[in-house]
Order: C-alpha cells, then structure tokens, then sequence
C-alpha cells in the first residue's frame, strides 16, 4: 500500500472525480438537496408572507437552518455508498486515508456550494431580502457553506458504520456545525443591513477560517482511525 | 422561622439523598466485588 | 489507590458544612439584585466547571482509546461523559435558578447558557451514538472519534463566540481581586473542593459497576439473574 506523500492530494483528486461523475450521472445527492431547500423556502415564503414584515435576523438565521438541514440530507451518503456498494474495501486498499478523506470533503464542499447557487437566490427572491454589501455576502456565504461540508464530512464517516443512519447524522451534526451556523448566520444579518459591515463581521470571517484549519486537520486524524479497521 | 434556614434545608436533604445512595451504592458494589472474588478462587 | 470510607464521609460533611456555611455564615452579596439568591453562584460554578473538565477528560480519554485500544479508556471516556451530563444538568439548572431571581427570566440565550446547552446535546449526541452501536470495540471507536470532533467544535463555541458577541456572564470573577468578594470566593472553592472528590468518587464508582457487569458476563451459564442480588452474608 504506497503512501507516496505527493500521492494523496492526486488520490484525492481521483476520489472527487469519481464521486462526482457518479454524482452527474444519477443526480440523486444534488437532487435531494435542492428538492429539499427549495421546498424549505417556498413553505417558508408561503407561511411569512408578506416577507417585508419579517425581522433581517429571522431571515438570515431562516437561509442557514434551510442550508444546515439540506446539507443534513444530502451529505450523509457519502460514505454509505461506499460501504453498500461494497467499494470501501477497494477504496481501503487503493487509497490513502487522507486521498479518502479529502477527496470526499472537496465532492461535499462542491455539493455545498450548488446547494447554495440554487438556494440563496432563490430564497433572497422570495423572502424580499435585499442585500447592502454583495461582496460580503458572497464571502460569508462561500465560507459557510465550505465550513459546513467541514464539519459533517468527519461525522459522516462515523455514521456509515452505524445503524440508523439518517437520523444519527442529523443529531451527531449539529453541534459540530453549530459554530459555523451561529457565525454565519451574524455575518449574514451584517452583510443585509448594516452600516459598516465589513468591520462588523470581521470576527465571524476569523472564526470561520479558524474553524475550518481546525476542524480539517482534527477530522483527518479521526478519520484514519476509523476509516482503515 | 428565620427564611434562610428554609433554603438551606432543601440542598441539605438532597445532598443528603444524594450521599446515601452514592454509600449504599459503593457499598453494594465492594459486596459484589467480594463475592465474585471468593467464587474466582474456590 | 484510596478508597476509604473515612474519605467518603468526610467528603459528605464537608460538602453539608459548606452548604451551611454559604447560609448561615457568608453574608448576603451587594451589588446584586437579590442578594440572598447570588448564594446559588457558590453552588452553580463548581457545577459548572465540572462539567468541562468532564468534557476535557472525555476528549482525552477517547484520544488514548484510540490510539492504545485499551478497553479501560473507553470505561472512562464513557464515565466522564455521564458524569458531564450530570453536572451540566446541574449547572443548567442552578444557573436558571439564579436567572431568574438575578434578571427576571430563566433563560437569556447569553453565549455561555447557550454553550452548556450544546454541550449536553454533545453528551446526548455521544449516547445515542454508543446506543447505536451494537458490537463493543465498534463502538469505542465511534464514539471515541466522535468526541474528538465535537471537542474543538465545543472549544470554539466556549471560548471564542463570547468574545463576540456580548454575554450576561461576568468574565474574571473567580481569580482577581475585583468581581467576587472574598468570603465568596472562599465559600465557592471550598464547595469545589468537596465537589471533585464527589465526582472522583462516582467516577471511580462507574468504572467498578462496569468491570463487574463484565465479570458477571464472563461467568458460567448457572448464575442468571440480571441483577445480582445480596445474600445473606451482606445483610
């Protein structure tokens, strides 16, 4: 079993493009996401109408909980399919832990940031959200987003080798996603309404970054425990 | 009665509660494990 | 390894004499708005930082687990995770108390309420993950990898997101000389003190009921009963 150290970034590179042509041809993660985002804000538009008279800060924290509970849908199986397709073992065998483990995130970050392509003009439409300072909504957005794949790619592992999947993925995810969530959701208020945004969601951009430096290189060392037994 | 005897009352008898069972339980436990080391070495 | 009766009962009166003492000896505290109630913080913050150093030692234990796979250290991970819950249930349920004589309503969602409430989702979370797996090591190894995500997750939800965002805790009391009067801080680490040898005690406690579950297990077929009764010696 070569562990070339060059050799992962190139595994994980393979990883995510097998996931992903597999992906592109059945669609059935990025079909569950969306279909589930997308009904989450059209109920919600629905049921707040008329959206002028919800608060900045409902709205914001409404837009993460949607991502949050899409991502809990379609992240899950990434590493369940592996173990029902019977291709875990080959995977094992082939593949560095670290190839596995980076190339699964990179597929579910890419997975995060299609959700969010779908979902947040969508949602910005019909919950009437106008948005002062573009630039840092488009930042928070790409770093929330990235940071949740970071904090459910590790737990997903955990829950493939378990029974009752769905619903253990939900309930292991939430408070490891919480932090990013919470940050986000305050840069996001920022970023729709206030003055100086930019220095405002200043120390939710750091935890961001710190979270995901964090939480990569913690949930790599988890994986290679669990991944090779 | 002076009110500040009432509230000390309560978290008295709850420790109170509380250390007796965590007594009976060690004492039911070291019982336990002396039994099971007298069947070991018969 | 000490574990004297003479201990345990010292432990008991101490912590009754504490308690005594936080009524009838500490004065009531000025500054707060119900001086009486502010007793309750000698009560709340040993609670309180005993469920992390709970949470800490969860996180270490599960690290030597998987690094060694010693049994013993999945025993103690899991016990200090029981005990955590314990004590967060009880910091939770002090620091309402307190609440609510203090600024009128149990629950504020200030940054630190809002921590030890996703703390005991941790612990709820690292339970339903044990109750999940059947098989044993399988299960250390999850569970173990579990807590070793959610400890930086904690880590940043404790430490930083206060500093953020404006809280109702005061920061610095417990160590400088401005914040709590010093008959406060006496009366509190005192309560602490007693505190740590209760959990050290119930700590040791769980892992001895978890060896003789497994002792039990390895015993021949003739001795059923689920629940191993007194005979009549111990009576």
């Amino acid at each position: 079993m070569g562990s070339h150290s060059s050799g992962w970034a190139h595994e994980a590179f393979a990883v995510f493009g097998k996931d992903w042509l597999l992906e592109l041809r059945t669609r059935v993660a990025l079909g569950a996401v969306v279909l589930f985002a997308v009904t989450s804000v059209v109920a919600a538009g629905f049921a707040l109408a008329p959206p002028s008279a919800v608060a900045a800060e409902v709205k914001a924290a409404l837009l993460w909980v949607v991502l949050f509970f899409a991502a809990v849908a379609g992240l899950s199986r990434v590493f369940v399919v592996e173990e029902e397709t019977r291709t875990a073992d080959a995977l094992r065998l082939v593949v560095s832990p670290a190839g596995v483990f980076v190339g699964k995130l990179a597929f579910n970050t890419v997975l995060m940031w299609a959700l969010c392509a779908v979902t947040v003009p969508l949602f910005l439409v019909l919950m009437e959200a106008s948005v002062r300072s573009g630039g840092l909504f488009f930042t928070v957005v790409l770093l929330g987003s990235t940071a949740l794949a970071c904090a459910t790619t590790a737990v997903g592992a955990i829950v493939a080798k378990a029974t009752m999947r769905g619903a253990l993925f939900g309930v292991l995810s939430f408070p490891v996603a919480l932090p990013p969530l919470l940050v986000s959701i305050h840069a996001t208020k920022a970023s729709w309404i206030d003055d100086n945004a930019w220095r405002v969601a200043t120390g939710d951009l750091q935890v961001l970054i710190g979270f995901m430096l964090v939480m990569v290189p913690a949930s790599l060392l988890v994986f290679e425990h669990i991944w090779s037994d | 009665m002076n009110p500040l005897l009432t509230y000390m009352i309560t978290p008295l008898l709850v420790w109170a509660g509380i250390f007796g069972y965590l007594f009976w339980l060690d004492m039911r436990v070291r019982a336990l494990e002396k039994r099971l080391d007298e069947e070991a070495s018969r | 390894m000490t574990n004297s009766t003479m201990g345990k009962a010292m432990t008991g009166v101490w912590i009754a004499a504490v308690t005594v003492a936080a009524f009838l000896w500490l004065p009531p505290a000025q500054g707060f708005r119900s001086p009486e109630a502010a007793r309750m913080v000698v009560f709340h913050v040993p609670c309180a930082i005993l469920t992390f150093v709970a949470f800490l030692l969860n996180a270490a234990y599960s690290w030597k687990y998987l690094r060694s796979r010693d049994p013993l250290s999945d025993g103690k991970a899991n016990a200090a995770a029981e005990l955590g819950m314990l004590f967060a249930i009880l910091a939770t349920a002090t620091g309402s108390l307190f609440a609510l004589e203090q600024w009128g309503s149990a629950w504020n969602w200030d940054p630190r309420e809002t921590s030890i409430v996703i703390l005991m989702l941790v612990y709820a979370a690292y339970f339903v993950l044990r109750g999940a797996v059947e098989e044993k090591t399988k299960r250390a190894r999850l569970s173990a990898a579990y807590a070793l995500l959610a400890f930086p997750a904690m880590v940043f939800l404790i430490w930083i997101l206060p500093r953020i965002v404006e809280s109702l805790h005061p920061t610095n009391t417990l160590f400088t000389r401005m914040g709590l009067d010093v008959t406060y801080r006496v009366t509190l680490w005192s309560f602490f003190a007693g505190l740590l040898a209760v959990f050290v005690w119930m700590f040791r406690l769980r892992l001895r009921v978890e060896q003789l579950e497994a002792r039990v297990r390895r015993q021949p077929d003739e001795d059923t009963t689920p629940e191993p009764v007194l005979t009549g010696e111990q009576r």
